[in-house]
């Protein structure tokens, strides 16, 4: 007799039990696993847009000049930030040669919104807006490195850091002495307000002068925004009247990122982030 | 049934075990996809409290540089500061006179991680700073912060030159004060103050002006941990050349008589405490004092050059009776210089990258 193979009515119904039971335990294991992905990724989502936000921003506020904050407002916030310093070392009666790090490569012209004028009995700068374009420097660093030479610059190798600056008197009115510092600075717009990108939340607008704004982060919360500490006070302010700018200290940002929640979620992830940022170049 | 029936078809296949192996491959390919979101997550959080270890010791280096230097201005150094190391390199873009030139100053900040080695997390900062070849004016012969100081019986203070061309091309100089004070000073039973515009000027306002205007960083200079180029013995003179003044530093009090390591010299002697000047001691260029003490009408230094003192704000009133302690400017400039130093340009620190 040929043995028969396969199930039996009971065999099948007990099989079926079985892995009806594991069917369901992987199911809910695969299910939980997914759930605690989707809201792994939506924290992951709202760090990133906190931490991208806060970073960007403090390194412009960090190095920003005393002047350098011009609006100072809870969802608004605009600051010249130097793209380079640099330091005259010889002039003529028109222009002035100056040394900076990293030469003409380093620039971007195209971004500079105008020229800073230190003042250092003072303490303060002199800031002028003026579109930059690709003029501002010119290209021959051979006439700079070797008029700062002339005046004991140590131009050994560096040729590229020397550059030629013709615009200080239409602007500043004089050609700054020898050792004076100048900046070329960017001012730079951060504007929250509501997402084109992303419904229901807010977003961090970020625009360089004379630029359209563009969303540099979405997902801030409507508590995001910029709060103020001006000198010699204990409490921070939403916002700082013109005439108090220069008084400002510490900016801090709150950058309260949402993110909706996961599918299956019942409340939005949310993610608390403040930093403060002292403007270490003001005072 | 038979017990042959119970056995293992090789032919039979069941379906639960491919279901839970679909199920824990579908398991595991959501795992590694989380694992990969964490992994990024924290790679850019490493990433991003790498480069603000990397900023923090990038300032790091700048300031202590700033803080540190003294003397020539060296073209590079590094330090390990915390996890990374700061190295500070130095151009020179400005001689604006003979003793101020302006000096572009950057501190690169790296900080290594062990799964990138190759390319450690790096920040550059950088600002200006001046370097102050000669800080200190030239005051008065004996420059002292506050209360009273008698000159009496042998001893001799001026603070007119006593150098002239034939010494140094800046020798000749009209002179300086005999004695500035913020207290008071007089000369007593024989004892001489002179001086050009005046013998003694107790204009000074108290400690910390005169402080301030001795140009100096007298906390940075009296600090043991700060290195100097003899600190604590006397130089090798004979191994010298003869143009040389050195910067010299004696922790705590010294008693100069003439007989001990500083039995006499020349350049910026420091003395963190207190300074008698007694016996034979003889000094060419500037002593920086914590404290003046005054001496008797035995003894017979000389200095010449300037003694500036007071600095641990605990001078007492005090009488030299003997001694001469002149102004001498060409050894005054040269120990000056000794003292130079890197003096920041204010608001004016920047991130390179």
């Amino acid at each position: 007799m040929v043995a028969r193979a396969g199930f039996t009515l009971v065999e099948a119904l007990v099989a079926l039990v079985l892995s009806s039971i594991v069917v369901v335990l992987v199911s809910s294991v695969f299910l939980v696993q997914n759930r605690y992905y989707a809201t792994q990724v939506q924290r992951s989502g709202a760090h990133d847009v906190a931490r991208a936000a806060t970073e960007f921003l403090a390194r412009e506020v960090r190095s920003a000049m005393a002047g350098g904050v011009t609006v100072a407002e809870p969802d608004s916030l605009v600051i010249r930030s130097p793209m380079v310093v640099a330091a005259v070392c010889g002039t003529s009666s028109t222009y002035a040669y100056v040394q900076f790090e990293g030469g003409e490569a380093a620039l971007d012209q195209d971004e500079v919104a105008g020229v800073g004028v230190y003042d250092a009995a003072a303490g303060s700068w002199a800031f002028y807006n003026e579109g930059w374009g690709s003029g501002g420097l010119d290209g021959g660093t051979t006439f700079a490195a070797v008029g700062c030479a002339t005046n004991g610059a140590d131009t050994t190798g560096a040729m590229e850091e020397f550059h030629r600056i013709d615009r200080l008197v239409s602007l500043h009115g004089s050609v700054p002495l020898p050792g004076t510092l100048l900046t070329l600075f960017r001012e730079t717009t951060f504007t929250i307000r509501p997402s084109r990108l992303a419904p229901g939340v807010q977003g961090l607008f970020v625009g360089s002068w004379g630029d359209t704004l563009v969303e540099y982060a979405s997902g801030l919360d409507t508590t995001a925004g910029f709060q103020y500490l001006r000198e010699g006070q204990s409490v921070y302010e939403d916002q700082v009247s013109s005439a108090q700018l220069d008084q400002i200290d510490v900016i801090r940002f709150i950058a309260d990122a949402r993110r909706p929640a996961p599918t299956g979620g019942v409340a939005d992830i949310r993610y608390g982030w403040t930093v403060s940022i002292p403007l270490r170049n003001a005072r | 049934m038979t017990s042959e029936g119970r056995r293992p078809d090789p032919e039979r296949g069941g379906f639960v075990l491919g279901l839970v192996v679909l199920f824990l491959f579908t398991i595991a390919m959501a795992a590694t996809a989380g694992y990969q979101v964490v992994n990024t997550e924290f790679t850019l959080a490493q990433t991003a409290r790498e480069g603000q270890k990397a900023l923090v010791v990038a300032r790091g280096g700048l300031e202590r540089f700033l803080g540190e230097q003294i003397g020539m201005v060296g073209d590079s150094v590094s330090w390990a500061i915390g996890d990374g190391i700061a190295t500070v390199t130095t151009r020179k873009v400005l001689e604006a006179d003979t003793l101020n030139h302006l000096y572009y100053v950057r501190s690169e900040g790296t900080v290594a991680d062990l799964r990138t080695p190759n390319d450690p997390a790096r920040r550059v900062v950088a600002t200006y700073a001046w370097h102050r070849i000669s800080p200190m004016p030239d005051t008065a012969a004996i420059f002292i912060t506050d209360r009273t100081l008698e000159v009496a019986e042998a001893a001799d203070v001026s603070g007119l030159d006593s150098a002239d061309v034939s010494v140094c091309p800046g020798g000749g100089t009209a002179g300086i004060v005999g004695v500035a004070t913020g207290g008071a000073a007089f000369e007593v039973s024989g004892g001489d103050i002179d001086g050009n515009p005046t013998d003694v000027d107790q204009s000074w306002t108290g400690y910390g002006h005169v402080v301030q205007d001795s140009n100096l960083r007298w906390d940075i200079l009296s600090d043991p941990s700060f290195p100097v180029e003899y600190d604590g013995s006397a130089p090798d003179w004979s191994a010298l050349p003869a143009d040389s003044f050195p910067l010299s530093r004696h922790v705590g009090t010294l008693v100069a008589d003439g007989g001990n390591p500083w039995s006499g010299g020349r350049g910026a002697l420091i003395v963190t405490g207190r300074f008698r000047a007694q016996g034979t001691f003889r000094w060419n260029g500037i002593i920086l004092a914590g404290r003046l003490d005054g001496n008797l009408s035995s003894d017979d230094p000389e200095i010449l050059g300037m003694i500036v003192a007071g600095f641990n704000g605990a001078q007492d009133d005090e009488t030299l009776r003997s001694g001469d302690f002149r102004y001498h400017s060409c050894n005054v400039y040269a120990a000056n210089r000794a003292l130079s130093h890197l003096e920041r340009v204010d608001h004016a620190v920047f991130e390179v990258n």
